[in-house]
This record gives C-alpha cells, structure tokens and sequence, in this order.
C-alpha cells in the first residue's frame, strides 16, 4: 500500500483530498470506494483536524471532540447509519458509550437531558410546565434530515425559539448546547444549523468512541487503505497552479507538484482560497474560538459525584457567545467528563486501562485568538496557568465542589491549549473552530475542479464533517471534468 | 449469472440502501429514481457495493446505463460471473 511520505508526481489523480479531518478522511474513502485513485493529503502528522489527539506524558489527550452526536441511529435514514453505511461501517463498529446524563446550567436554572427525549420533556413539563406544548410544537416544527444548504438563510434561532416558548431563560437552557457545540456566528446562530444541531444533540443523543477520537480516526484510515486510496502525513499543500479557472496541479511544501483531476479542499474556505492566491477578504475569519483545560486526576468522577457526561454552563442568566474582550470568558462554556460515558462499570477501561483508575475534567470556554497571539513566549505560559486557574474556578461552581485542596491533591497531570494551539496544528485562519460565518453551503469556489467540504461547508461537529466530506465526494464523483 | 440473477443482485443492493422501499413492483424499464426515492447519492452507493460485492468498476462515463433495471441487467451481466 503506498503510504510514505511523498505521494507519486507522475500519477494522475482522479481526486487529491486537502487535510484529514475528518470531512477529508471520509471524503477520501467514498472516493476510493467509488474506485477513483485518490489521494489525501495532512500537513499535520496525527489525522482529525479540528478533532485529533496527542500524547503527553503517556496520556492520551483528545482535542476538539467532547462527545459524539446523533447516537440513537434508529431510522435507516438517520444521518449517523447512512454515512456509516457509505464509509462501509457499521454503528458497532465504532464502540459507543452512550451517555446517561448531560446538563444544562444558565445562573441557577438547569435542564438535564440524557439520550431519551421524553426525559427532557418531561423535564421541561416539570419545571416549566406553561411551556411544554410550545416545547412539543417547537420540536414538531423542526425541518427533518435536509440539508443544511436548504435551511441556510431561514433567519436566526432566536427568532423560531421566541416562536414557540415564552420563558426566555427555556430559550437560553436550549440554545446554549447547540450554539456551543457548532456556532459560527455570534450571539445568535444560522436556523439550519440550529435545527441539524439541536436534533442531533437533544433528540438523537451524545456518546463518545471507547477509547476516544483515535478509534474514529483509525476505522476511516483502515477504511481508505482496504479501499486502495493513499494518504501522506506531513505532507501540505503550499499553492495551487491555476490555468483556465481550474486547478492545474497542487504544488506540496516539499515543492513536488501533483496533478489531479478534482481537488476538494477541508482545510476551510478561506484558506483554500488563499492557496489559489485569492487574497481574504476582512472579517471573512471566524471570530469564534476557544481554549480548553486538562485536568487528569486519580480516581473516578463519582467520588466527587459528577454524573453529568457534559455540562453547559453559564454564570449569568443570559450565557455568552461571542469573541471575549481579554484572553478567555469563563463565565460561559462546557464541562466534558468523558469517564462519564458507558455503562457505570468498568468506566474505567479506557485507553488508560491497566493503570490505577484515574479520569479528567475538561473546560472549554470561548477565546480570543489575536489576544493569545500577540503574548511572548514568556507571558503565554503565565497566561495560560492564569487562565487555567480562572477557568476552573468558575466552573467548579457547576459541579458539586471537592473539598479545598482535595481535586489539586489527585491531580495527576494538567494541559490546556490555546487559540494558538488550534492555529498550529490545523492551520485554521485565526484559530476559527467552527470556521467563517458566511458558509459556502454548496461548497463551490470559483475554481470549475475545486470544492471545499467540512466546517466551512457548514459540516458543523465529527458527524456534520463526516456527512460534508460524503456529500462532496459524491456531487464531485457525480460532475464531469 | 442470468439475467433474473443480476436483476436479484441490484434489488439486494437496494433494499440496503433503502430499505423503506417497496421493490416488489418495480418496472424494468423506467428509471429507477422515477419509482422509488433515490438520490443521486443513493445511486453512487450502487456504484459502490457493485465494487464492493462483485468487484465491478463503473467508471463514470457509463453511470447513465444504470438509470433502468433492465440497464443494469444488460450492462451488469457480461461482468458477473
């Protein structure tokens, strides 16, 4: 199988797939299962993008990814079972843990929601009970599986949720979730968006991968060898050769030229573009970005009674989603527990098995990309340990608090990235997780030979990429040259 | 294979990509996403479990002849065994 390095000059390639996230990873395989000669190119040595690992320390640490939507895949048509199905996975393939509870805390009001939507209903009829028909029909009201590119422009979330449900602090407990886990746009997210989003997380359900994103990754890259398709690590593309509003040939950083039919690019619109020598036009960049906090400790997350898999928090009453002013804004943003996920025993047989039990707590929080990247070396490092300090402070409020002392006590190992971090490992433009506002929903560029699939096609999330990078291949497989 | 066998064959493919689908009926001669829900996508991922399943390459130039059961049957049989 040719897997090395440097992918072959003299080759024709029917497709070269730019960046192995995961759109990239699944476009390549529907490519190579179609029996087209693809080629996928990661300037990165580790795969999954936006959603990737890392080792430290002999951890493994997941970035990006805190838990898979779209779990309860009962409908053959259902989003997750049909592009399994394309990749020529199956659901059981992928080792899911559901999760059991996830929660959503805006000041002192608080949702909980499990993969069982009645649960939430119910929940919602408890607590407010004048709403629960406006609930009903709001959740009737949702478009099915249709394309995001068909619901883009139908206005803001804000506006269908006002709609149905009176309280505003209900619209706020329901918007956070979705807007955390995939908004581009500030303070009020695409109705498109919202719907494929908040379908996935509260009607569908959260899991996450046994052993994490790595498994992910590793079943698409199996997938793409047994289907002949290559793949080259380390390996970026520096600019394209254009000739006749096409896409003549990819030149590599290593300054080796590839030819190819189709180029489908994941590496965001912009940034694709910029590749072609279009130049970016001001505020093109996504504004919204985040850091993340580590904390492994000794233990499990029932000793200090954390049960929720994820938790949405917000210190006010009205949660936060834009660019912070400073470095980060703690007040708002999302708890991971990834120990959480699974059946309550054996929690503990992760990637880390055959050590003492031992789990981590992650904080995300929304941050300021130019913020972080104009610090020295010197006061990056004292910002981020201030960070991280401020950070966990605030969100310790919305779990049940350890004892002083005691979570420091346990504390095996920390980390914490940055926007910076995001930047220099996916090279996305201003650290943008969930990339430029204005999506290209048909992913069309300007070039005839050229598409972008992934987050700036509005394939928001691991399952949202992975459908993107599907959807592309095959309106590329589909189209002439 | 006869041609009832390579009929039989693409059905099976059908039913797994749709299978809500009632496919008891279907005509041999009239487009198959005029009698049954299949997008152009679905229609790849027959092109794709033929590669799968019989090691079929369709290349793209000839996507149009497998538009009709009867189609399939004449472009599909010669290359099965």
């Amino acid at each position: 199988m040719p897997v090395g390095r440097h992918p072959d000059p003299g080759t024709l390639y029917d497709a070269v797939v730019i960046g192995a996230g995961f759109s990239g990873l699944a476009a390549a395989v529907r490519f190579a299962s179609l029996g087209r000669k693809v080629c996928l190119l990661e300037r990165h040595t580790i795969p999954g993008g936006l959603n990737s690992y890392y080792s430290l320390g002999g951890r493994v640490y997941d970035v990006g990814l805190h838990a898979l939507t779209n779990y309860n895949t009962g409908d053959a048509r259902a989003p997750l079972r049909r592009a399994l199905r394309r990749l020529g996975l199956e659901v059981a393939d992928l080792g899911l843990d559901p999760q059991t509870t996830s929660r959503i805390a805006l000041g002192e009001a608080e949702l909980v929601f499990s993969n069982d939507p009645a649960f939430l209903e119910d929940g919602i009829a408890a607590r407010y009970p004048a709403e629960v028909d406006g609930y009903r029909r709001m959740v009737q009201a949702l478009p099915g599986y249709a394309d995001a590119a068909e619901m883009a422009g139908r206005g803001g979330a804000r506006e269908f949720l006002a709609r149905h449900l009176q309280s505003e602090t209900l619209r706020e407990l329901l918007l956070m979730p979705p807007m955390l886990y995939g908004s581009p746009t500030e303070d009020d997210m695409d109705f498109g968006v919202f719907a494929a989003l908040f379908r996935a997380i509260f009607l569908e359900g959260l899991c996450r991968p046994r052993g994490g994103i790595r498994t992910l990754i590793r079943l698409l890259l199996r997938r793409l060898r047994e289907e002949g398709g290559e793949s080259y690590f380390g390996c970026g593309v520096r600019r394209f050769e254009v000739e006749d509003g096409r896409i003549s040939a990819l030149v590599l950083d290593d300054g080796t030229t590839l030819q190819a039919r189709r180029v489908l690019s994941s590496i965001g619109l912009h940034e694709t573009l910029a590749l072609a020598g279009t130049a970016t036009p001001t505020g093109a960049a996504g504004r919204i970005s985040f850091a993340e906090t580590f904390t492994v400790f000794s233990g499990t997350p029932a000793d200090f009674a954390w049960k929720d898999g994820v938790v949405f928090f917000s210190r006010g009453p009205r949660f936060i989603y834009h660019k912070p002013d400073g470095l980060v804004e703690p007040a708002s943003g999302v708890i991971c527990i990834p120990e959480n996920f699974g059946p309550s025993e054996g929690r503990q047989e992760g990637p880390q098995k055959g050590r003492r039990p031992e789990a981590s707590l992650r904080i995300t929080c929304l941050a300021n990309h130019e913020n972080w990247t104009r610090l020295s070396e010197d006061d990056y490092r004292l910002e981020k340990q201030r960070c991280f300090a401020e950070m966990r402070r605030v969100a310790l409020d919305f779990l049940a608090r350890p004892g002083a002392g005691v979570l420091e006590a346990r504390t095996l190992a920390t980390d914490m990235f940055t926007p910076r971090t995001i930047v220099k490992y996916t090279g996305h433009f201003a650290g943008s997780v969930y990339g430029t506002p204005a999506k290209s929903w048909k992913g069309v560029t300007p070039f005839a030979n050229l598409r972008v699939c992934g987050t700036d096609q509005g394939g928001l999330g691991v399952v949202g990429a992975v459908i993107s990078g599907l959807w592309s291949a095959d309106l590329m497989a589909l189209s002439k040259t | 294979m006869t041609a009832d066998q390579t009929r039989q064959a693409v059905l099976d493919i059908i039913t797994e990509i749709a299978p809500d689908e009632d496919l008891s009926a279907l005509s041999n001669d009239v487009p198959l996403r005029q009698q049954i829900q299949l997008d152009s996508m679905d229609f790849l991922d027959i092109v794709m479990e033929l590669r799968k399943r019989y090691g079929i390459e369709v290349p793209e130039n000839d996507y149009g002849k497998l538009s009709t059961l009867q189609g399939c049957m004449e472009y599909l049989q010669p290359k099965l065994p």
